[in-house]
């Protein structure tokens, strides 16, 4: 069933016996594995079911480091979250990501690879990206990839997929809510408050608005957090504040270790070899990505992080490395400064030169530009870079508030030199494989390493970490059954549970971490009596 | 001389890659590729002690068959024998190889 929360009662009280707290991919999942069982399911989300500005706007944030995205563009406050405007790029993490890794501080999941292995399969079915898994033994050859790596010594060819058009979860998998017996969801319902029982110990109820200055309770048995990686931690300070750190903040983690992925072009491939342009291809109503990685014995040998490594083929104009540099020189010497690595700079503009000019000259000369488009020069890489997670990179309230009273986001964030150089490293052994396999050479930019990790980064848009899962209070924020620790009855579904966040796209993983809440929220509902 | 000269040729055509051209070394007329190669040779010199001429006869005749000079650059790629110049990752080999078409 679908309520409008603006048509309740002032004061109306809604008992239930799951409360699921936002409704994008993590709660629409969950909502639907519960869909039909002996539980009554109420899920709240702040806005409709499309996108309305004054709604959206209750995702501005006080402050944001310089060059991170707007958290009030990148996400979207409607049934289905982001998923209303994601790529859909799924694959699974691999087991050396839950590992405790020494060389990777608060690396570990409590968890491993073969707890959410069997909820991979299920998670597929919600991305909509076929029942065929993803296997590079099965889809390499396939795409006749499967010789290309066969001397390779470091690295490998993984598999991608994303449907076509992306899913939206609320348009594919709410139907089936909307219709349900036993799902209530409400919308324009933003939750504001949680409140504890006497003995602080279970919360028995959540407060909504519907934005018209109404307030409305849900009592329920268990509830669960699901608002995206940036809210669960924004609402899960704000009610600690009023609960002195009480929910899973006694050690001070909610909201730090907050992790994105980095994206970039940090190198370019120079290669003849004409099959990497099948390494993406549409099949169906899917899109097909075949991206090289690290493998898990030279990662554990060099201690690296991984990087996932699409390519694209790109022209002259793409690939010039004048026109960085021109904007490089450009931005210094307007500020009086010589960058580094100046005279590279200046020779790869002197050597660029056309190329700059007719970038300078790009409106009036148009099909100069698309005529030297034409002609290919091997392979751009803009990969996602595996973030470490740091205590300091958080997310915490500002003084600040919103129109609703509570404290708005502030985030702090950025990749650290270790992480940096570990991408370089990890690039660098990438390079000896294309070597090995007679692939072609990488050439890294490295001139470019301040732009890169400047206003060259892209971002996936994945916010993750911010409630990290643990197996101790001391570490983090939830335990392995994503319960918040201190408390007997409330979950959070969603990336702010990674403990770390690999190379690879989270929702496949956050959907599958879904599945698996369900299963446990099912099995325990019989003689429930959680401390 | 013209074993040297040989050699060098298969260092351009052998190598199955277009690194030549990354490197902006196409044709040897233009200025700024003569002092891009002078600089590879350089470099080249100053990070292993000694002449990319010395080295490569330190390989003997065998270098003059374009499997047995893919192989050496397949070997250093595997032993890590590798040397960065502009950003290209080559094998100390090719690296060597290129360097001496200045003085072709
Ligand atoms: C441009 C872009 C591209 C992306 N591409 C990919 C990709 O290719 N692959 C991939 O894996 N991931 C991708 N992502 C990330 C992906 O969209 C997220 O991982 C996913 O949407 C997270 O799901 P979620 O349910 O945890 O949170 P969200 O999608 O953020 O949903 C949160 C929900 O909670 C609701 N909510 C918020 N606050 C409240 C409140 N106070 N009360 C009630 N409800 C509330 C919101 O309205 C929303 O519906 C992309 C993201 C962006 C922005």
């Amino acid at each position: 069933m679908l309520i409008d929360g603006r048509t309740l009662n002032e004061g109306e009280v809604i008992k239930t016996d799951i409360c699921i707290l936002g409704g994008g991919p993590a709660g629409i999942t969950l909502a639907n594995e519960l869909n039909g069982s002996n539980l009554k399911v109420a899920l709240l989300d702040a806005g409709g079911e499309q996108y309305e500005a004054n709604i959206q706007q209750f995702y501005e944030a006080d402050s944001v480091p310089i060059f991170y995205p707007d958290p009030q563009i990148s996400r979207l406050r409607f049934l289905g979250g982001a998923s209303n405007h994601w790529a859909n790029n799924t694959s699974p993490f691999s087991p050396l990501d839950f590992e405790k890794r020494d060389w990777i501080a608060n690396s570990g999941w409590p968890i491993g690879y073969d707890d959410l292995a069997p909820y991979y399969m299920k998670a597929a079915e919600y991305c909509q990206t076929g029942g065929d898994g993803y296997s590079s033994e099965y889809w390499l050859p396939l795409m006749e990839l499967d010789d290309l790596m066969q001397d390779a010594m470091y690295s490998q060819l993984s598999i991608a997929k994303a449907s076509l058009p992306p899913t939206r979860f609320y348009v594919s998998h709410g139907k089936s809510l909307v219709e349900s017996a036993n799902v209530y969801i409400y919308k324009y319902a933003s939750v504001i408050d949680l409140e504890f029982d006497e003995s602080e110990k279970r919360i028995v109820a959540a407060t909504f608005t519907a934005y018209n200055g109404k307030q409305y309770k849900v009592l329920s048995d268990r509830f669960v957090l699901s608002m995206g990686g940036l809210e669960n931690a924004r609402m899960l300070l704000l009610f600690n504040e009023k609960y002195n750190g009480k929910l899973g903040n006694e050690s001070d983690n909610v909201g730090r270790y907050f992790m994105d992925h980095p994206t970039m072009n940090a190198a370019h491939l120079i290669s003849e070899v004409t099959r990497l342009d099948s390494m993406s291809r549409l099949e169906g109503q899917r899109f097909l990505v075949a991206f090289f990685e690290l493998t898990e014995k030279v990662l554990r040998e060099e201690k690296l992080i991984n990087l996932r490594m699409p390519v694209t083929s790109i022209t002259e104009y793409g690939m010039s490395d004048g026109i960085s540099s021109f904007h490089i020189l450009k931005n210094s010497l307007i500020k009086g400064e010589l960058p580094d690595y100046f005279f590279t700079h200046y020779g790869n503009l002197i050597l660029d030169a056309d190329m700059v000019i007719e970038a300078i000259a790009r409106k009036q000369f148009d099909t100069k530009v698309f005529d030297s488009a034409k002609n290919k020069s091997g392979y751009q890489i803009p990969m996602m870079v595996e973030q470490i997670p740091e205590r300091n990179n958080r997310i915490h309230l500002s003084a600040k508030k919103d129109q609703l009273g509570l404290n708005k986001l502030s985030i702090e964030w950025n990749v650290s030199e270790q992480n940096r150089e570990l991408m370089w490293r990890a690039l660098e052994v990438f390079a000896r494989d294309m070597g090995i396999t007679s692939i072609g050479r990488l050439r890294l930019l490295r001139e470019r390493a301040s732009r890169l990790f400047g206003d060259q980064m892209g971002f996936g848009h994945h916010h993750m970490g911010t409630t990290r899962m643990s197996d101790t209070p001391e570490n983090g924020v939830v335990d392995e059954n994503c319960k918040v620790f201190g408390v007997g009855n409330l979950y959070i579904a969603g990336s702010s549970v990674f403990p770390t966040g690999s190379h690879v796209p989270p929702t496949l993983t956050i959907t599958a971490l879904s599945v698996r809440l369900a299963d446990h929220l099912k099995g325990t509902r019989e003689g429930y009596h959680e401390q | 001389m013209n074993s040297r000269r040989k050699f060098l040729k298969l260092a351009v055509a052998a190598s199955s890659l277009p690194i030549t051209k990354c490197l902006a070394i196409e044709s040897c007329t233009k200025e700024g590729e003569i002092n891009m190669l002078s600089s590879l040779y350089k470099r080249w010199v100053h990070h292993y002690g000694q002449t990319p001429e010395k080295f490569i006869a330190s390989l003997g005749q065998g270098i003059n068959d374009p499997l047995f000079y893919k192989a050496k650059i397949k070997n250093d790629f595997l032993i890590g024998d590798v040397f960065e110049f502009g950003g290209v990752v080559m094998s100390k080999t090719e690296a060597a190889g290129i360097s001496t078409l200045i003085t072709l």
